[in-house]
């Protein structure tokens, strides 16, 4: 309890920390700047303003999304029952909300921005081909969310499989756990992936090159932290699981073979994690729509010399 | 690559994207089997009305740039030298296949005529 307490109170507190920041002029342009260096696209006079207000929108609907999603999960973890003391694995569940509250404010802020007004005078600037979701996330990212769903749905398939035959005496393990397991992991990265169709294929106004790049820029950061939430579900699923067949376990290994299975389970995914964050560091996804989209430098006044072209 | 349209031009809107996608294709930006947005996805980006876009891809397609392959999309089309091209290349794959099969060059030519008048 005092674990999920603490994290209640921890992403809070962040989450209220992010709103300020994001709402005080001078602390979101730096931010702005810093995500600037990141995805290494230029931060000038002309497009500064539009940019770190569509990035503090974006953070602070994000923590908005955060506060709502924790507290009410906690809401429902206390609801007049002694609930909130028997789930042991409760700090998942409040961890699965900061992600999926943060996705869902980001999101939001994503799909309204680009039902905005196309720019009524002037050239206006698109894309001769469509864009992926591959040009936003990378694939490894996209394929670990399967992976790691059919890891979860597996592992819950295998313990009903060795519960009903009796291959292993695996003590009592919950049914509802092992469908939410097999399923959940699944449905996030299905709903995941259709929201992310969906958002692609959202109109992207721009009026230059370097706007339309930094619409690209926000968008796929919106939609790798959907992918995140999928990452994160994924790979909860087998360690909640094992967690709960090992907590009703008796003896250790190796007189208890079912022991020695379900510890192995929890190195597996932290391994499977720290080869993903390595592979995450050295391959740097924050620029991988660069990659895609946008392989040279960024002209900032394509638009204007397009439609001079254009008059002629 | 990308396509720009200036409502303040005197040149229509219709005709800017045309021209600028024909340009694009004739340089060699667009390559053949390319696949251009939807008619709906270029209007919104552009804020223009969907008929616009749709009459220059109309236009296009009437010229032989581009293709509609119905609900698979507008694809830049083969045409002339790209034409040529693209045979060679395939003709020289089916070379490839015939010496690793080790099939006698005249049967190839024969079989090669049959499949083309199939």
């Amino acid at each position: 309890m005092q674990a999920t307490a603490f994290l209640l109170i921890g992403f809070t507190v962040h989450a209220v920390i992010m709103i300020v920041l994001y709402s005080r002029g001078a602390s979101r342009a730096a931010r702005a700047h810093r995500f600037a260096r990141t995805v290494d696209l230029a931060l000038d006079e002309t497009n500064e303003p539009a940019v770190t207000r569509r990035l503090a929108r974006r953070e602070r609907a994000g923590a908005i999304g955060v506060i709502v999603a924790v507290w009410s999960v906690a809401a429902w973890l206390y609801v007049g029952t002694d609930l909130f003391e028997r789930i042991t694995y409760a700090p998942f569940l409040v961890v699965a909300a900061v992600f999926a509250g943060h996705a869902t404010g980001n999101g939001v802020v994503a799909w309204r921005e680009s039902t905005r007004p196309t720019a009524s005078a002037g050239p206006r600037i698109a894309r001769a081909s469509t864009p992926t979701h591959a040009d936003y996330v990378p694939g490894y990212e996209r394929w670990s969310t399967w992976v790691l769903a059919g890891a979860s749905a597996l592992l819950a398939a295998a313990a009903a499989l060795v519960d009903r035959t009796g291959l292993l005496d695996l003590g009592e393990v919950p049914a509802g756990l092992l469908v939410l397991c097999g399923v959940v992991p699944a449905a996030v990265v299905v709903v995941d992936e259709l929201l992310a169709h969906r958002l692609v294929q959202q109109r992207q106004v721009a009026t230059t090159s370097l706007e339309l790049a930094w619409d690209d820029a926000l968008r796929a950061r919106t939609l790798r932290d959907l992918t995140t939430l999928s990452l994160f579900v994924g790979a909860a699923g087998p360690v909640v699981l094992s967690g709960v067949i090992s907590d009703g376990l008796e003896g250790g290994w190796p007189a208890n073979p079912a022991v020695g299975v379900t510890l192995a389970v929890l190195p597996i995914i932290l391994v499977a994690g720290a080869v993903m964050t390595v592979v995450s560091l050295v391959s740097n996804p924050q620029r991988h729509f660069r990659q895609r989209l946008w392989p040279a430098p960024v002209p900032a006044d394509q638009a204007a010399q397009a439609g001079q072209a254009a008059h002629r | 690559m990308m396509l720009v349209v200036d409502p303040a031009s005197h040149v229509p809107p219709y005709e800017q994207v045309r021209a600028q996608i024909d340009t694009l294709v004739s340089q060699g930006g667009l390559v053949p089997g390319h696949r251009l947005p939807t008619v709906r996805r270029l209007a919104e980006d552009l804020g223009l009305a969907a008929n616009t876009v749709a009459r220059a891809y109309r236009e296009l397609e009437q010229n032989g740039v581009v293709i509609t392959r119905g609900r698979a999309g507008t694809f830049v089309a083969l045409r002339g030298a790209d034409r040529e091209r693209e045979a060679r290349i395939a003709a020289g794959q089916f070379a490839q296949r015939v010496r690793e099969l080790e099939v006698d060059p005249v049967r190839a030519l024969d079989l090669a005529r049959e499949a083309l008048e199939r």
